[in-house]
């Protein structure tokens, strides 16, 4: 009976249930907005730092997406090397875009959107990429146009990983 | 917690665990020094602005943070206070400054327009220190959290520590878990083992984004992968679904020191399988494991009191 007492005493009840309560809060400013990200399309909006759902790798894709940056020679861009950007940061940036644009279309299927919507998206991760993110190593290196690349996998009968490959944006 | 018990008992027995000043001492020596990185203001160089406004900087304006003279005055405040907090000298204090400036950094970094969760394990074992030091206030032992002559002397190392601000890290390392294994069941609604076929596209999905990062080949180990989850897709189920356990029933580990010793292992070596594969870091997860829940100077310390023993009883035999 002691031991199930001690056991019971070291469930964290206190400190664990309510910062793990915390961390599916939704706070957002412009409209101030309290909320609980307990839902399949809300929990990845519980974001506060240093508070998160942390909801990476959370769900499993069948079609997800990346980006890759390429020279008017489509010569790939190393962008973490020479831009100082992570391949994945921007693939972020891009999705967020399109995630927007998709949310102003009323869709929720971001990998069918038109090209010229994803183009749309793409071009505000460029314009970010070279007039916020990444100006300095770009000026320094003379980079001139670059072009953003999105590549959607897929598995096909086979099992078999298949690419689709879309340029999304020139700048 | 009684380490006496003998056999099964001793693994599942529960309690109170007492912890050594020596312990303390070096868990606060180990995080200062992991937590470094993530408190160097420095990193914020790159940075011209903030372009997607994220947690506190929606409310508050924090472009002063990018200013280069102000990043050097936080990286000199955070090293002050990581010596302050090493020392034991008023450890609220010091642990809220770190918690501020960390969480500060951090909200800077994410609101570049990209979500990163890479050192948020760090801010978790912060607020672990201000709430467990919030509880000794509470607990009217105000001196052992204030306390501006708290250094460890020598003497000092062999009393014990204050097991409550310990066991609150620890358990915020747990809520990192759980909260992250609660995320994958409900944005997967419940199909997150079912969906483990499609990591494929997600391990193909990092190998890709690691090559573009460099243009330097990507690891082999995930192509390695990719073939054995597409031969064998029920072993991989099998396997996912052990890592989800060990998320989701974290908490468990808080049992007893046996039990956090083995699931942080566990926990470990799950990383390290994601850093193989997936060639994601997991540097901050692994050491926090290490230094609070696997405790690895207590069980040097316990082997070698074992060597000891034996070695008394073959000498008397």
């Amino acid at each position: 009976m002691q031991n199930v007492r001690n056991l019971i005493a070291r469930f964290p009840f206190k400190t664990g249930i309510t910062v793990g309560f915390l961390c599916f809060v939704i706070v957002r400013h412009e409209p101030t907005r309290l909320g609980l990200g307990f839902g399949k399309d809300s929990v990845k909006e519980a974001e506060f730092y240093p508070l998160s759902s942390f909801p990476m790798y959370s769900k499993f894709s069948s079609n997800p997406i990346y980006v890759y940056l390429t020279d008017v020679n489509d010569d790939p861009i190393a962008c973490h090397k020479r831009l100082g950007v992570l391949a994945s940061e921007l693939k972020k940036k891009y999705d967020k875009e399109l995630r927007i644009v998709a949310k102003r279309e009323g869709t929720t299927s971001i990998s069918k959107l038109a090209p010229r919507l994803k183009a749309e998206a793409g071009m505000v991760t460029l314009r970010w990429l070279r007039k916020e993110r990444a100006t300095e190593a770009i000026a320094e290196q003379n980079i001139g146009p670059i072009l953003l690349h999105e590549v959607i996998l897929r598995r096909d009968e086979g099992n078999e990983i298949t690419k689709a490959i879309t340029l999304v944006g020139e700048l | 917690m009684s380490e006496e018990r003998q056999g099964w008992r001793a693994w599942i027995h529960s309690g109170r665990i007492e912890y050594a000043g020596y312990e303390w001492l070096l868990m606060r020596v180990a995080f200062a020094m992991v937590a470094w990185p993530t408190l160097d203001a420095r990193h914020l160089a790159n940075f011209k602005g903030l372009s997607d406004p994220h947690g506190m900087a929606q409310f508050v304006d924090l472009t002063w943070m990018l200013e280069s003279g102000v990043q050097a005055g936080i990286a000199i405040v955070a090293v002050l206070h990581l010596i302050l907090y090493v020392l034991n000298v008023v450890p609220l204090w010091a642990c809220t400054v770190l918690l501020v400036t960390q969480s500060l950094l951090g909200t800077v970094v994410n609101s570049q327009g990209a979500i990163h969760h890479t050192s948020q394990i760090v801010s978790f074992v912060l607020i672990g220190h201000v709430v467990g030091y919030g509880i000794l206030l509470c607990k009217k032992r105000a001196s052992e959290a204030l306390d501006w002559r708290g250094f460890e002397l020598p003497g000092r190392l062999k009393l014990s520590a204050p097991a409550e601000v310990i066991y609150s890290c620890q358990q915020l390392i747990a809520v990192a878990y759980v909260v992250s294994g609660i995320s994958k069941l409900i944005r997967s609604q419940g199909e997150w083992i079912s969906s483990i076929p499609n990591i494929v596209l997600q391990l193909e999905k990092t190998r890709m984004m690691a090559y573009y990062n460099s243009l330097e080949p990507p690891p082999e180990t995930a192509v390695w992968a990719i073939a054995m989850i597409t031969s064998y897709p029920v072993l991989a189920k099998v396997f996912f679904a052990a890592g989800l356990g060990l998320e989701l029933f974290a908490f468990v580990a808080l049992f007893n020191r046996k039990f956090m010793a083995v699931w942080g292992i566990a926990l470990i070596m799950m990383h390290v399988s994601i850093t193989q594969i997936m060639n994601l870091g997991f540097f901050y997860n692994k050491w926090l494991l290490a230094i609070f829940w696997v405790n690895v100077p207590f069980w040097c310390l316990v082997v070698a009191n074992l060597k000891l023993k034996r070695g008394a009883v073959l000498v008397s035999a």
